[in-house]
């Protein structure tokens, strides 16, 4: 495989001034990610302040109402900040760190990323900005002010559809105005090489984890692993230890909007064609000029017109499925976990919870599912209320 | 950029450019385009907006190329969704001499300039202030047409003050370069034309500054009264529409 490919995708697609610093990327994390010290200190973090490992519990109500599989959690919403991306940002903040820069920025969608970065930067005395998109401000308005409680600097973003797109546009921008002294901390499995790759390694660990947890629990690897995919780093951080083992099924659930023939949904891997964003030639919602389409889900988190180029690589390569869920599916997710675990999921992980239960209701009792709960819920109560409000 | 202030004006701005410069560079509008400060993202969205296409904005250039030199700027995604090989046969169909895509770097674009080779269509390359000496050399080398030195770390976008490594930077690249070298970025008022031919420079890029001054909404003539004033007398000018 070619460097920073996957199969067909991946790759550096950049205005040359940003091929030097993505070089120095390159060979800093290599060095550091084999030395000794570099990952004593992340184990350090994550264990005693990310709060690692986290739990895989199995959901005892939620398994007898699908009736089928037995379906674990994996508790990724007990990490420090309330989701996933502390371990990406953790290990990101730390090669920073040690690459010598001072500055960091990153954008966000949900804002989990963001509040992940500002929480890193607060305890690693590093200057964090942050780019969101004016859109998911409004909608995700606790966590900008997490963010700027935490001492980031959050910058609205008024261009195109003032989404996850739109931020991480921005944030290329002020990379290559300063990318002498700033760290470009990049929140999901997406953009151009290395970041796929590095933003998969730090994600692993919750792979890793779910592999022995699940040996330890059961004596034998899962049947299903199901994740919620935007940008995807949740799930190739679920799906990634697997891969090899493929008697392991992977399943990604994408943002199906409003469905996927009303053409308004966020699922480049079921509706969308070869293209090139943010960097990466990958699958892509776009029209027949290229010209990139807005998108739409009930999460800001998924919110966005590609993915991350080895998932497009898994599912052309058909080692993983992928799947739609409509925004009233994943609010279904969002109550029932809600009611019969007592577990509010992050609208995003909500996708996923859909999609378990759909999923291990067609599966045998002696079957096991586990469901990457990638983020918990606090941050959506508003714009869950309002969706049931509107329903009723 | 084409389609910019919209379908019906775009081409009588074009040819007032076109007039006063020696090359003139037609810019494809994307959705996302990264390498583009706030000027010429707002002409983009404002092309966008006028309802312009791919293949609209190459019929444009059939118009222009038989007077100017025309040279097409767009981000590497127009290319791919039409497919490399069809891209540039378009290009040539419509006499483009040149092809900008300032998001496909060197190790990205052996394809497309291998296609571009056989057409005989310049496939121009970026240097930057962050390009090392060894890639230097080696984008020097394979840029065709002329070579385009971006003139500071940042976006496109009209500057007050020339960036101070520019001058530099020319001297640099004029050095390693056989080709006509080209200064783009920030450049707006005739005295960093000046200051950038003295230092060596064959050609320079405008183009925040012109499409700012047409979504202020001045006309085709203001524009070209522009270009000339930059232009002056001292050496070959480029010049983005």
């Amino acid at each position: 495989m070619v460097k920073g490919r996957f199969g067909e995708f991946g790759g550096r697609y950049v205005p040359e001034t940003l091929v030097p610093a993505l070089q120095e990327l390159e060979s800093a994390y290599k060095r550091l990610s084999r030395d000794a010290e570099f990952k004593s200190t992340l184990r350090h973090y994550n264990t005693h302040f990310g709060g690692r490992p986290t739990p895989l519990y199995h959901a005892q109500r939620l398994t007898e109402h699908a009736g089928g599989a037995r379906i674990y959690l994996k508790r990724e919403d007990l990490v420090h900040g309330g989701a996933h991306k502390f371990n990406n940002v953790m290990g990101q903040a730390l090669l920073a760190k040690m690459m010598g820069k001072r500055r960091v920025i990153a954008e966000t969608g949900a804002g989990q990323h963001g509040v992940a970065t500002a929480i890193a930067g607060a305890a690693l005395g590093l200057d964090t900005e942050v780019y969101m998109g004016r859109k998911d401000t409004e909608r995700q308005r606790l966590n900008l002010i997490r963010m700027e409680l935490l001492g980031a600097k959050v910058h609205p973003v008024d261009s195109g559809s003032r989404t996850l797109k739109d931020a991480i546009n921005e944030a290329l921008r002020d990379w290559v105005a300063n990318v002498r002294d700033t760290y470009y901390l990049l929140g999901s499995a997406v953009g151009p090489h290395p970041y796929p790759t590095i933003v998969r390694d730090f994600q692993s660990i919750i792979g890793r984890e779910i592999r022995s947890q699940i040996l330890a629990a059961e004596g034998r690897l899962p049947d299903l692993i199901v994740a919620c995919v935007g940008g995807g780093s949740n799930a190739i951080g679920a799906f990634a230890p697997f891969i090899k083992n493929t008697e392991v099924g992977l399943l990604g659930a994408q943002a199906g909007g409003l469905g996927i023939e009303s053409g308004r949904h966020s699922a480049p891997l079921l509706a969308g064609e070869a293209g090139v964003l943010h960097g990466a030639r990958s699958m892509l919602l776009q029209d027949s000029d290229g010209q990139v389409l807005e998108t739409t889900s009930i999460s800001a988190g998924l919110d966005y017109p590609s993915v991350g180029p080895q998932h497009s690589y898994l599912k052309a390569a058909g080692r993983a499925r992928y799947i739609a869920v409509t925004d009233a599916h994943a609010m279904e997710g969002f109550k029932l976990l809600s009611r019969l675990e007592g577990i509010i999921p992050a609208l995003e992980s909500a996708h996923a919870v859909y999609a378990a239960v759909e999923e291990a209701r067609k599966m045998p009792a002696d079957s096991i599912v586990v469901v990457n709960l990638s983020g918990r819920g606090d941050k959506d109560v508003e714009t869950a209320s309002a969706y049931m409000e509107g329903r009723r | 950029m084409g389609g910019d202030p919209g379908q019906e004006l775009f081409l009588s701005y074009a040819r007032e450019v076109a007039r006063q410069s020696d090359i003139v560079e037609v810019g494809i509008p994307f959705s996302d385009p990264i390498a583009d400060g706030p000027s010429i993202q707002a002409s983009g969205v404002r092309s966008l907006l006028s309802g312009t296409r791919v293949r609209r904005v190459i019929d444009w250039c059939s118009e222009l190329s038989g007077s100017t030199p025309v040279v097409v700027m767009c981000y590497y995604n127009t290319i791919h969704r039409m497919g490399e090989e069809a891209f540039a046969s378009s290009l040539v169909d419509a006499g483009v001499s040149g092809l900008i895509v300032p998001d496909l770097p060197l190790e990205e674009g052996s394809s497309l300039r291998r296609i571009c080779a056989r057409m005989s269509v310049d496939n121009i390359l970026l240097a930057s202030p962050s390009t090392g000496q060894e890639r230097a050399r080696r984008i020097a080398s394979s840029t065709r047409g002329f070579l385009y030195v971006v003139s500071r770390y940042g976006t496109t976008g009209e500057g007050t003050s020339l960036p101070v490594q520019a001058v530099e930077l020319v001297r640099s690249y004029r050095q390693i370069s056989t080709l006509p070298v080209a200064v783009g970025f920030g450049i707006s008022s005739p005295a960093h034309v000046s200051t950038l031919a003295a230092a060596g420079a064959d050609g320079v890029v405008v183009g925040s500054a012109i499409v700012s001054r047409i979504g202020a909404g001045q006309t085709p003539g203001e524009v070209g009264k522009f270009v000339a004033s930059l232009r002056g007398s001292t050496l070959r000018a480029a010049a983005i529409s």
